[in-house]
């Protein structure tokens, strides 16, 4: 097989690859007015060096957590990146001579006019297009800075000084969103689910002999080493992910038959971004969840089901994160807190016993080990989990390796205050997820794992059901299959709970191509 | 009790006399003992769990459908000349190749393009088989031909379908003025019961564990081939008939047996009028669907007009991508047969099985 590829790590942006992995986030959507292009420009070539790439972010993360290791808490490190990715609209702006043959469509076209396509409204109600805070139809839009600290202070800061900047130059700020992780459960999303737990692996190295970008958990001797970083993190090509590097090729179900895209030079190190602002009805999502499985367990075979249980069945993994696969009947707090154990799962196979490396020092996997559930029973087929990642299963696509062409990386941040189910005023107050991830297309990874995956009833499996976390029927209802542990079958039903308050897609270029944006096209 | 006859594909009324549709159903019934006479040495425990309806009653079977999207990911995955990667709108472009276009759509679902000064203006799809109107032609040559003229819309002698004495699938009305049936040599009625027949077998993989991934399988364990492993549907339909014959069912194809258009998934698709995409989709033959026609009513804006997630509708090959084929599957009760999974096991000739009467009747092209 070939090696690991050599990633540019002074020229790739550190949170597709690395993460930022931040508490504390403020995005900032930016229109540069027709008259201000110059401006633009130098602005742009003056934060070329203040962006942090990959190399910077991933030393940090790897310092950091090695600390936290040795140190059994949160290490005193702090450091404040910034990333910067552009619409269509502002790479056209600002280098309209650029080659433009091999631009992902969906990304030229902008988000508004796939609104439909994902699934939200088009009726004038909370989603359509029209309501969008960002991402709206008729709306300009260049620019997307990302700032995420550790620190609140060092964010505002940065972020304060960057408004400052974009105001005295003649900037629009279109939309100054901040993001923080949940304060009283860090890590999870509003209604309680922890997130971000499963991530592909990504194949490659920082620069020549340098570590490799993901960390590989498994010994030798485990039958995964090689496929898998870590239980439930199959290494994917760096290609899917960042343009100009060697991915698997589309329809292959080989996942080392590879292939390198020809781009432009202006896109190598660059990758698809999406960001989505999706707002959360906690209250309602709840109260919905109490309403099902009051019903349920009326229904025989069902009197076990709580509403721990069939929140978890909605999204195939309890509140903590322990995933339904390997704990089917009750939460498994333990479990969930080895993040790589609560990821220790396929849907079809017997999963076996993780062999971790001794060097990485990890404990061992415990014992309730997941079992084959083709059908259903232990983790519903539509499930989100199994929904947007079916792992292992054969899907309507075919092979189970096609599904890796439908992976993103996901890095995403909550906004709002947590829920206070005690306060009346609650539940009213704005929340939500800012969704963020990368991709090499967006027509292959999020748009389809939205409108081909998470929307219908019939895929990837047939008649299991939509999403019930992010799947979108225009504004409806949406249902499940669900499954007692003796096979018999009902459904699981709720509103929906979450909608579009914006939607963009953008670039985020390598350092030589923003380079490039800074200058002037040559005549 | 067991079905007494077959019914056409479709539950279509193509047959003139009862003769001929009790003929058809013969025919179906011997495709169903020589696939099922084939597979049974491989399962040496109670029974082989695929039936044939005429002979065990499975009126009181569950339905499952089993769906995949239209356009051949094969072609994707082969790639170009040298294997060369393909980008979508490429794809499309070979799909849509007139005539030798159908030479890649092997998703049991095949489309004619009408074209008027460059524009698609119609896209015919269908999921008949061939062996259908192979059986149809050995009945009635005449009729044959006049139920192409009732397809098309315009007349066909029957001497127009003829090629040295013999039927000819590749007749012109069957590919360069239009399109009758299914004429990839995979997208066969035998294929798809020799898929959901040897799917019923119980496998191990390699390390020993069940697997319900047969492709696979096969590729490690035995000298038999199911389907094609890059295409959408046969991994699919031989993983979900392994997982049901891994319930303990008995299992079967259920009349009317064959290939289904199950739907067009125009979920957020925009025309320039606003008006709703799924008026442009005529379901026009069999119930199931074996035959659709796409085409604006009244032409009153082009299909290029027609945009899907923002890219207007240039390749007949985009809405294929959105065409559901489908096969139903008839689900016994569960835990009825108590099978283990079989040692690798070549079923010999199930294939020639699968295929005979298509062979004996000298329907290679």
């Amino acid at each position: 097989m070939e090696p690991d590829p050599i990633l540019d790590p002074g020229e790739i942006q550190g949170d597709a690859l690395a993460g930022f992995r931040k508490d504390h986030v403020r995005l900032l959507f930016v229109d540069f007015p027709p008259d201000k292009v110059t401006a633009a420009k130098s602005w742009i070539g003056g934060l070329v060096d203040q962006i942090a790439y990959l190399d910077a972010v991933h030393a940090f993360n790897t310092a950091f957590s090695r600390m936290r290791a040795r140190l059994a808490q949160d290490p005193p490190m702090s450091a404040c990146w910034l990333s910067m990715a552009f619409t269509a609209d502002g790479l056209r702006l600002l280098r309209p001579d650029w080659d433009w043959g091999a631009i992902d469509k969906r990304f030229a076209s902008g988000a508004a006019e796939s609104a439909a396509y994902l699934g939200d409204p088009t009726d004038g109600s909370p989603g359509d297009p029209a309501t969008w805070e960002v991402g709206k139809p008729g709306q300009t839009l260049h620019a997307m800075l990302t700032i995420a600290a550790d620190a609140k202070e060092d964010l505002q800061a940065k972020a304060d000084s960057l408004v400052h900047d974009i105001d005295q130059l003649g900037f629009t700020l279109v939309l100054d969103q901040p993001g923080n992780t949940s304060t009283n459960a860090p890590g999870h999303e509003h209604f309680g689910f922890k997130d971000g737990i499963s991530q592909p692996g990504v194949r490659g190295r920082i620069g020549t002999n340098g570590p490799l970008v993901t960390r590989r958990v498994l010994a030798s001797t485990d039958p995964l080493a090689g496929t898998f970083s870590a239980p439930g993190e199959p290494l994917l090509w760096p290609g899917a992910f960042v343009l100009g590097y060697p991915r698997k090729k589309t329809g292959s179900i080989d996942p080392n038959d590879l292939t390198t895209d020809s781009i432009p030079a202006w896109m190598k190190n660059g990758s698809y971004v999406v960001f989505r602002k999706i707002y959360q009805d906690v209250a309602g999502f709840n109260r919905a969840i109490a309403e099902e499985t009051a019903r349920l367990r009326q229904i025989a075979d069902f009197q076990g089901f709580d509403e721990k249980r069939v929140g978890a069945c909605a999204v195939g993994r309890w509140k903590t994160g322990a995933p339904l696969m390997r704990a089917p009947l009750a939460d498994d707090p333990a479990l969930a807190a080895d993040a790589d154990a609560s990821n220790s799962f396929f849907f079809t196979r017997d999963t076996p016993t993780v062999t971790y490396d001794p060097a990485a020092a990890h404990p061992p996997d415990p014992p309730n080990l997941a079992r084959r559930d083709p059908t259903g029973v232990e983790c519903p087929l539509s499930a989100h989990i199994r929904k947007v990642n079916p792992r292992d299963e054969i899907t309507d696509q075919g092979k189970a390796a096609r599904t890796l062409e439908h992976r993103v990386i996901r890095r995403g941040v909550p906004f709002g205050l947590d829920y206070d189910p005690t306060s009346p005023a609650s539940a009213a107050e704005p929340r939500g997820l800012l969704f963020i991830c990368y991709q090499m297309s967006i027509q292959s990874g999020f748009e389809f794992l939205q409108h081909n995956w998470a929307n219908p009833v019939d895929a990837p499996h047939d008649g299991a059901g939509a999403d019930l976390i992010i799947g979108q029927t225009g504004g409806g209802p949406r249902a499940i299959a669900l499954k007692s542990p003796g096979g018999t079958r009902n459904s699981l039903s709720v509103g929906n709970f979450t909608h579009c308050g914006g939607t963009v897609y953008l670039f985020t270029p390598g350092r030589q191509a923003l380079i490039d944006l800074a200058q002037s096209p040559e005549v | 009790m067991a079905l007494t006859q077959f019914s056409a594909p479709g539950r279509l009324a193509d047959f003139a006399t009862p003769a001929q549709a009790t003929a058809w159903s013969h025919d179906l019934d011997n495709l169903f003992g020589q696939v099922i006479a084939a597979v049974s040495p491989c399962v040496p425990q109670p029974q082989l769990q695929f039936v044939n309806p005429l002979k065990v009653d499975t009126s009181g079977f569950e339905l499952a459908e089993i769906s995949w999207p239209g356009f051949p990911n094969s072609l994707v995955a082969q790639g170009g000349p040298g294997g060369t990667p393909l980008t979508l709108p490429e794809a499309y472009k070979i799909a849509d190749t007139p005539v030798q276009g159908r030479g890649v759509q092997d998703e049991y679902l095949e489309w004619f393009i009408h074209r008027e000064n460059g524009e698609i203006v119609a896209v015919d799809f269908t999921t008949e088989t061939e062996h259908y109107w192979q059986s149809l032609f050995g009945m009635d040559k005449d009729l044959a031909a006049k139920r192409y003229s009732d397809v098309l819309g315009v007349t066909v002698q029957a001497s127009d379908i003829i090629r040295n004495g013999r039927y000819n699938p590749a007749n012109r009305f069957n590919t360069t003025e239009g399109i009758v049936h299914l004429i990839h040599t995979s997208n066969t009625l035998g294929a798809e019961l020799d898929i959901a027949c040897q799917s019923t077998r119980l496998r191990t993989d390699d390390s020993g564990s069940e697997t319900n991934d047969i492709v696979d399988c096969l590729r490690c364990r035995s000298a038999d081939q199911i389907g094609g492993d890059t295409r959408n549907s046969d991994p699919k339909i031989a993983n979900v008939v392994s997982i049901q014959a891994d319930q303990g069912r008995l299992i079967t194809i259920p009349d009317p047996v064959g290939l289904y258009i199950a739907k067009l998934d125009t979920a957020g698709w925009k025309t320039p009028d606003s008006s709703d995409p799924q008026a442009c989709w005529k379901p026009v033959r069999g119930n199931p669907t074996v035959r659709a026609r796409f085409e604006v009513p009244g032409r009153k804006f082009k299909i290029s007009e027609i945009t899907i997630g923002g890219e207007p509708i240039t390749f007949a090959g985009q809405i294929a991508q959105s065409v559901f084929v489908k096969l139903t599957a008839a689900l016994g009760p569960a835990d009825q047969i108590k099978n283990r999974p079989s040692s690798p096991c070549s079923a010999g000739g199930v294939h020639a099985a699968a295929f005979s009467l298509i062979r004996a009747r000298g329907l290679r092209r």
